[in-house]
């Protein structure tokens, strides 16, 4: 099962191989959710954080402490914890990742990611072990696909939006890519206040979306740098895309490329 | 290690090495006897510094350490590289193609340019998705 609904601005798409209906559905016995039901949960999900997180909805709390309207201390729990990531991601990446920007606040770089893993958490508490779910071209993987193979995902070309460049096998991990074919320059570096263009794709693998979307994020900040910063961080393996049509990756990330 | 950090280890082992052998001069006549003896160049052995190799040869006048070059200093291929004093990480490279392949899901853009992905939020905007 594959479904695909527009959130936050973007496609997000929930798929869940068939045997898990029927694998869960005869161990748990009486009540476990349909793939549907799964969806729809995940969807739900989406919707309640775009209504909490959205820069562009302006009864958001985004919106309203952008404004200064709302305290950052006043915010909701949910709020304080993305906070908190920011914080945590703005130390580890030395500054090239920050929600607080030309005096507004934005958290929108980490937000998608994180609003993914949580929409994946609840799949966990529903007994789920494999499924995967995407929005705006990050991924949370888990488990197998319908083959009960790793699942197999591409890497879109920043240069032929219908072409892939490569081919990974991902078991269980998130993936996030960032690109200036996605929003053109829509990622500042913040230590010049002009936009990072000379790089023209940056994939990340981390052990979950939220990690690899906030690494994608500030690596692909720092242009040509990002690739050595990746490489600095053990948790996560980055695939670099230049405009020139040459790919730099970290060794790490050779496990994950289909032949 | 940086290649300075290097010398400068080098230039201090030279250093007090060269001390001890003109303070091992005795009598009376130690310091007449330092003054004459000790000049010239000496070239230290090869001695293994964990990353590789390092050899000194240091120029002593009047038994002062003028100068010291490190004639071999360690090479350390195995950890990173030094380009222009910078460490690099070890990181492949390839030329990317294009591709048609069948794949469950796709990373990477799903707009092709800021005016259309600013267009469609405008849009969903209005329709309160």
């Amino acid at each position: 099962m594959k479904r695909t609904e527009i959130i936050m601005g973007m496609p997000v798409t929930v798929a869940i191989p068939d045997r898990e209906q029927l694998d869960r559905g005869n161990q748990r016995g009486a009540w476990f959710p349909t793939l549907d039901t799964a969806a729809e949960a995940v969807f739900a999900s989406f919707r309640a954080v775009d209504e909490r997180f959205s820069p562009y909805k302006e009864s958001s709390e985004t919106s309203r402490i952008d404004r200064g309207d709302l305290d950052p201390e006043d915010a909701s729990d949910e709020m304080k914890e993305v906070l908190r990531l920011a914080e945590d991601t703005r130390q580890r990446t030395d500054g090239y990742f920050d929600v607080r920007f030309k005096g507004r606040f934005d958290p929108s770089g980490l937000v998608k990611g994180w609003a993914i893993w949580k929409a994946a958490r609840l799949l966990d508490e529903d007994g789920f072990l494999s499924f995967c779910i995407e929005a705006g071209g990050d991924i949370e993987v888990r488990g197998a696909n319908d083959e009960g193979q790793p699942w197999v995902v591409g890497i879109r070309s920043p240069f032929d939006p219908s072409l892939l460049i490569r081919r990974l096998h991902l078991h269980s991990c998130g993936i996030a890519t960032s690109g200036t074919y996605v929003r053109g320059a829509h990622i500042w570096n913040p230590r010049t206040g002009k936009a990072a263009n000379e790089i023209a794709s940056l994939t990340v693998i981390g052990p979950n979306v939220y990690e690899a979307d906030r690494f994608a994020t500030a690596a692909f900040a720092m242009g040509e740098e990002g690739i050595r910063f990746l490489a600095g961080v053990p948790e996560v393996e980055g695939y670099m895309v230049d405009s020139r049509g040459t790919a730099t990756y970290t060794p790490g990330f050779a496990r994950y490329l289909a032949a | 290690m940086k290649t300075r950090t290097w010398k400068r280890i080098a230039r201090a082992a030279a250093a007090s090495a060269l001390g001890l052998m003109v303070s091992s001069a005795a009598g009376a006549q130690a310091a007449a006897t330092r003054a004459s003896a000790a000049s010239g160049t000496f070239t230290g052995r090869r001695e293994y510094a964990y990353y590789g190799y390092v050899k000194v040869q240091a120029t002593v006048r009047n038994g002062t350490v003028t100068d010291v070059q490190v004639l071999e200093f360690p090479n350390e291929n195995g950890l990173s590289q030094h380009i222009n004093g910078v460490a690099l990480p070890y990181l492949i490279q390839e030329t990317v193609g294009g591709h048609s392949w069948r794949v469950d899901l796709v990373s990477g853009a799903t707009f092709t340019s800021q005016a259309y992905e600013k267009s469609l939020r405008e849009a969903l905007q209005q329709t309160g998705l």
